[in-house]
């Protein structure tokens, strides 16, 4: 499939918004266990990069920013990078058919994706522990980021006019 | 992968050897990652001085709106609240006399029995500006770091009791632990626990104990040196075992489990807005002039004529 070019706008954009998706998620609203459950804006953005404009988010770019959301987030290093570096490689190998799909479809990959990405971290977060860590939180979050991927979706396709519904 | 089938040659290749770099990257960083290798440090320090003020910026207006609604709420009964604080004041007032009374005769039985007092410290108040937002771990960047003498290893309390502890610092912020997180063990001291004493020594049993962090809202209270005292209530405060925590510092209040107990934490983490971070003054300069108490040889020395005797 022909991809559309990669405009300096685009480029832009993605650096914003990938930006603003790793703060957002740090957001302090409430600290440890009293924090209200927030989305992983992460990866509604990533997913959505990597379906509309997979080149401008190269491999090197998911590490860079799974390192950077890592970092920043306190947990066990590296656990989230290769978490989301799993699940970008799946989304590249069905990206073709994600952009022409229906939002409905597309959605529900999206679900899939966070599913992969969060199990993946779940158990690489374990694993240094030798016990599995509490699911409640973690599914708890994942259920709210698939559901603030709809309107993600839609308010970057109204503002930036990438994708279709 | 379309986007790689679709190349070829030069750029076929280069995708893939892009694809094994970023693969054996991030396992390194993992395993790095896992074991806590302290050569990650420099750059969790350096994530946190380039995060903490973009956090801070960004979650401006959603504190704004959150102090907004607080706000809202505290005006609609402000009449309650300023009864309230009248009696508070007036309740107050009393303590700070029963409070002075203590403080005078405290200072009498140090004097008269000489004590050495513990070690001095002074604290600083950072704001909140990060959290770690996922459900896998329990911490929060505050905008204070080693600009505020702050160090690894430092103590963090909000109003009520202990917060944490901070692992990560960098220039202008710093990292903490949470007591709930599951990396989290504080030796802790069961007040109230052990048996009296009954001789003149008047040394109380003392439990110990281990708060363990389990990413739930009350850790668990593990490897007691006696379980048989512990009862639901009792305070939990900070032991010096390790010399980590200064002692005596409030945590919670024990309560049964069906495992076994967990801790009430004092701490207030859903309005966890600042903290209180502990700075150890103690003064741990050796005196030029001091000698030895005990010589290599194993005879006893005399001691620095200048010194107090303890």
């Amino acid at each position: 499939m022909k991809r559309d070019p990669l405009s300096v706008w685009a480029i832009l954009a993605i650096i914003v918004t990938m930006t603003t998706g790793i703060a957002l998620s740090a957001l302090p609203l409430g600290a440890g266990p009293d924090a209200m459950i927030w989305p992983n804006f992460l990866l509604c953005v990533s997913f959505f990069w990597l379906v509309h404009r997979p080149l401008g988010l190269p491999t090197i770019a998911v590490l860079f920013v799974g390192l950077m959301d890592d970092l920043i987030g306190g947990g066990v290093l590296g656990a989230g990078m290769l978490a989301l570096l799993i699940g970008s490689l799946i989304v590249r190998a069905g990206s073709d058919s994600l952009v022409r799909s229906a939002f409905g479809p597309r959605w529900l990959a999206f679900a899939g994706f966070a599913a992969v990405v969060f199990v993946i971290e779940w158990g690489l977060t374990s694993l240094p522990r030798w016990s599995p860590l509490p699911v409640g939180v973690p599914f708890a979050q994942f259920l709210v980021t698939v559901l603030a991927y709809a309107p993600v979706s839609v308010l970057f396709r109204k503002v930036l006019r990438i994708g279709r519904t | 992968m379309a986007q790689y089938r679709s190349r070829s040659g030069i750029g076929q290749i280069m995708s893939r050897s892009t694809l094994a770099f970023a693969v054996v990257f991030g396992v390194l960083v993992y395993v790095l990652g896992a074991s806590s290798d302290p050569r990650l440090e420099p750059l969790r320090r350096i994530a946190l001085d380039i995060s903490a003020p973009i956090t801070g910026f960004v979650s401006a207006p959603f504190r704004f709106i959150r102090d907004a609604t607080s706000n809202f709420g505290g005006f609609l009964d402000v009449y309650e609240q300023n009864r309230t604080l009248r009696e508070d004041i007036v309740q107050l007032n009393q303590w700070r006399e029963v409070a002075r009374r203590f403080e005078e005769e405290n200072a009498r039985l140090r004097a008269l029995h000489n004590v050495a007092l513990a070690p001095k410290f002074d604290y600083i108040t950072a704001q909140v500006v990060g959290s770690s937002g996922g459900g896998f771990n329990q911490s929060v960047t505050i905008n204070v770091g080693r600009t505020g003498s702050i160090d690894a290893g430092a103590v963090a309390l909000d109003g009520g009791g202990v917060v944490g502890r901070v692992v990560s610092v960098g220039q202008r912020a710093a990292r903490i632990l949470l007591l709930t997180d599951l990396a989290s063990r504080v030796p802790v001291i069961v007040e109230g626990a052990g048996k009296k004493s009954t001789e003149d020594d008047g040394k109380d049993e003392v439990v110990r104990a281990i708060l363990v962090g389990d990413n739930s809202g009350a850790p668990v209270l593990q490897f007691a040196t006696k379980t048989e005292g512990i009862r639901p209530g009792q305070r939990i405060v900070t032991s010096s075992d390790g010399g980590v925590f200064p002692k005596g510092l409030p945590i919670g209040e024990v309560e049964r489990d069906s495992d076994g107990f967990r801790v009430r934490l004092e701490a207030n983490f859903d309005r966890l807005e600042f903290v209180r971070i502990l700075l150890d003054r103690t003064d741990r300069t050796i005196d030029a002039d001091a000698v030895l108490i005990v010589s290599p040889e194993g005879t006893r020395t005399e001691e620095n004529p200048d010194r107090p005797e303890e």
